[in-house]
C-alpha cells in the first residue's frame, strides 16, 4: 500500500504525482458521437451537390481544374480589387462542406459581446460606421471583440424591408475590423458554387461573394490565421477603406448590399 | 481481403477519394482526443462539441492540403483548438470546468486500487476546485498536460504559443496551483 502523499505538495515533482493520480480518475463530460455527426453531415452536403453516386476521381480532378482556374481568374479580379495596398487576397477554393453552423443562438456566440453602439464606438479602434439607408434604422444588436488589434464591431439587424431574416432571426450584419495592411494575407476560403464579383463602393473596390456558403480568414502581422467568424449570413459585400475592412451580409442582390454600403456613415 | 484495420494513412487516402464511411472511422479514432482538447480550451461542453465537430468538417475540406505520410493527430488538434479557441473568444466569458475525480462519485461503486489511494477523495476534490481557481492560462495548460495527456509540442499547437514557451509556462502555472492548494489564494 501506498504511502498517503504529504497534503499539500510540498514542490513542483509532488504537484505533478498528485495530478497524475487525479487524472486517472478524472470524468469528463461524456464525448458526443462526434464521428457518426460529422458523417452525416458530409454526406447530407454530398447528397445536395449530386444526386448519383461520389464523384469519380477523374471527375474530381476536372473539376479541380476548373475551380483552379476560377481561382486564378478570382484572383486577378481580386488584385484589380484591392491592389497592391492590402498585401495579396488570396482565394482558394476547398473542396467538401463548409463548416456547420454552431449551435446556439447567432448573436451569442459568433460576435463577441454584446454592447451598446456607444460602447463600441468606445471601445473599437477606429470610427464605427452605422448605415443611412432609409428603413434599415439602427442596429438590433451590437457587438464587440477585440480580435484582431483594434476590435471587430458587428452591427446586427432583425428582418428589415427588402432584408427578410434567416432561419435564425438575422436579416443583415455589418460587420467592421481594421486589417493589417502589410504583410498581412487575406485569404478567403470559398466552398463550391461560390461566385465572386468585382465591384464598387462609393470609389473603393470591392467583392460581391455570392451564392455559397464561405467562411473568411485573414492573417494578422505575425502570419498567424485568424478566423474572423463562421456566422455568415448569406452573400456578402466585402471592401477595405482607409485601413477598414468591411462586410455586408444578407443583403439579398448586389444592389442592395452596395446601398447599404455607400449609406454607412 | 485484410482482415486488419485500415491505418490512418489508408483511411486519409480513402476519404481522399471521397469514401465519408473511411472518414467517420478516422473521426472516430480521435473524437474524443479532440472533444475533450475542445472541451479544456472552451470550457463548455456543448462549445467543445461543436468545435470538434467543426474542425473535423474543415479537416475534411482540407483533406488535399494534408502532407501525405504526416501524423494526422497534430494537425487535426490544431485544426479543432483552432475552432475551440475562436468559440471561447467569441464567448466572452470565463470557462469554467466541471471536471470532478470518479472517486467523488458515491454510485461509483469500484473501490479505489492502492495506487490511487494515495490521495484522499478530499484531497482530489480539493486538488480540481484549485485548478478550476486558476486563470484560463494556468488551468488550460495544467489540464491540457495532465488531463489530456498532450505533448509540449501539442500543448503549443492547442495553446497557439511557441512550443519553446511551453515547459516554463508549465512550471509557473504549478507554482501558482501549489499556491493555491497551499493557501487558498484566488488566481482567476
Amino acid at each position: 500500500m501506498a504511502e498517503p502523499m504529504a497534503w499539500p505538495p510540498r514542490d513542483e515533482q509532488a504537484m505533478a504525482t498528485a495530478l497524475a493520480e487525479v487524472a486517472r480518475t478524472v470524468v469528463f463530460p461524456p464525448t458526443p458521437p462526434i464521428a457518426v455527426a460529422v458523417a452525416a453531415q458530409l454526406r447530407e452536403h454530398a447528397g445536395r451537390r449530386s444526386r448519383g453516386p461520389l464523384p469519380r476521381a477523374g471527375w474530381r480532378v476536372g473539376r479541380s481544374l476548373a475551380l483552379a482556374l476560377v481561382a486564378l481568374i478570382v484572383l486577378a479580379a481580386a488584385a484589380v480589387a484591392f491592389g497592391i495596398a492590402i498585401g495579396g487576397l488570396r482565394i482558394t477554393f476547398a473542396p467538401g462542406t463548409p463548416p456547420p453552423l454552431p449551435s446556439g443562438a447567432v448573436q451569442s456566440r459568433a460576435f463577441g459581446e454584446e454592447v451598446g453602439l456607444d460602447e463600441a464606438r468606445r471601445r473599437a479602434g477606429f470610427q464605427v460606421l452605422v448605415p443611412s439607408l432609409a428603413g434599415i434604422g439602427q442596429p438590433d444588436h451590437v457587438y464587440y471583440t477585440d480580435v484582431p488589434s483594434g476590435g471587430t464591431v458587428s452591427l446586427v439587424w432583425g428582418a428589415r424591408p427588402g432584408f427578410p431574416a434567416d432561419a435564425s432571426g438575422i436579416g443583415l450584419v455589418i460587420t467592421e475590423f481594421q486589417a493589417i495592411v502589410d504583410p498581412a494575407v487575406w485569404e478567403k476560403m470559398l466552398y463550391e458554387g461560390t461566385t465572386v464579383t468585382s465591384t464598387d463602393v462609393g470609389g473603393h473596390a470591392a467583392l460581391w461573394v455570392a451564392g455559397g456558403e464561405h467562411t473568411f480568414f485573414y492573417r494578422d502581422a505575425s502570419g498567424r490565421r485568424v478566423d474572423s467568424s463562421l456566422r455568415l449570413v448569406g452573400d456578402t459585400l466585402i471592401w477595405e477603406s482607409g485601413g477598414l475592412v468591411l462586410r455586408v451580409e444578407g443583403a439579398p442582390s448586389i444592389t442592395a448590399g452596395a446601398a447599404v454600403a455607400r449609406s454607412l456613415r | 481481403m485484410e482482415g486488419r484495420p485500415l491505418t490512418d494513412a489508408e483511411l486519409i487516402d480513402a476519404a481522399r477519394r471521397g469514401d465519408v464511411a473511411a472518414y467517420e472511422e478516422l473521426v472516430r479514432r480521435y473524437e474524443e482526443l479532440a472533444f475533450r482538447t475542445a472541451y479544456l480550451v472552451c470550457g463548455d461542453a456543448d462549445d467543445a462539441r461543436d468545435a470538434a465537430q467543426e474542425g473535423f468538417v474543415r479537416a475534411y475540406g482540407a483533406l488535399n492540403r494534408f502532407r501525405a505520410g504526416a501524423e494526422p493527430r497534430p494537425w487535426l488538434l490544431r485544426i479543432v483548438a483552432n475552432a475551440a479557441r475562436n468559440r471561447r473568444r467569441a464567448a466572452g466569458r470565463r470557462a469554467g470546468l466541471a471536471l470532478r475525480s470518479a472517486q467523488d462519485r458515491p454510485s461509483d461503486g469500484a473501490a479505489p486500487s492502492p495506487e490511487v489511494a494515495v490521495l484522499a477523495g478530499e484531497q482530489r476534490a480539493e486538488l480540481l476546485a484549485a485548478i478550476d481557481r486558476l486563470g484560463d492560462d494556468d488551468r488550460r495548460i495544467i489540464t491540457l498536460r495532465w488531463f489530456a495527456d498532450l505533448s509540449e509540442r501539442e500543448m503549443a499547437t492547442v495553446l497557439d504559443v511557441p512550443p519553446g514557451t511551453v515547459k516554463s509556462r508549465l512550471s509557473r502555472a504549478m507554482d501558482r496551483l501549489r499556491a493555491v492548494v497551499g493557501g487558498g489564494a484566488d488566481h482567476g
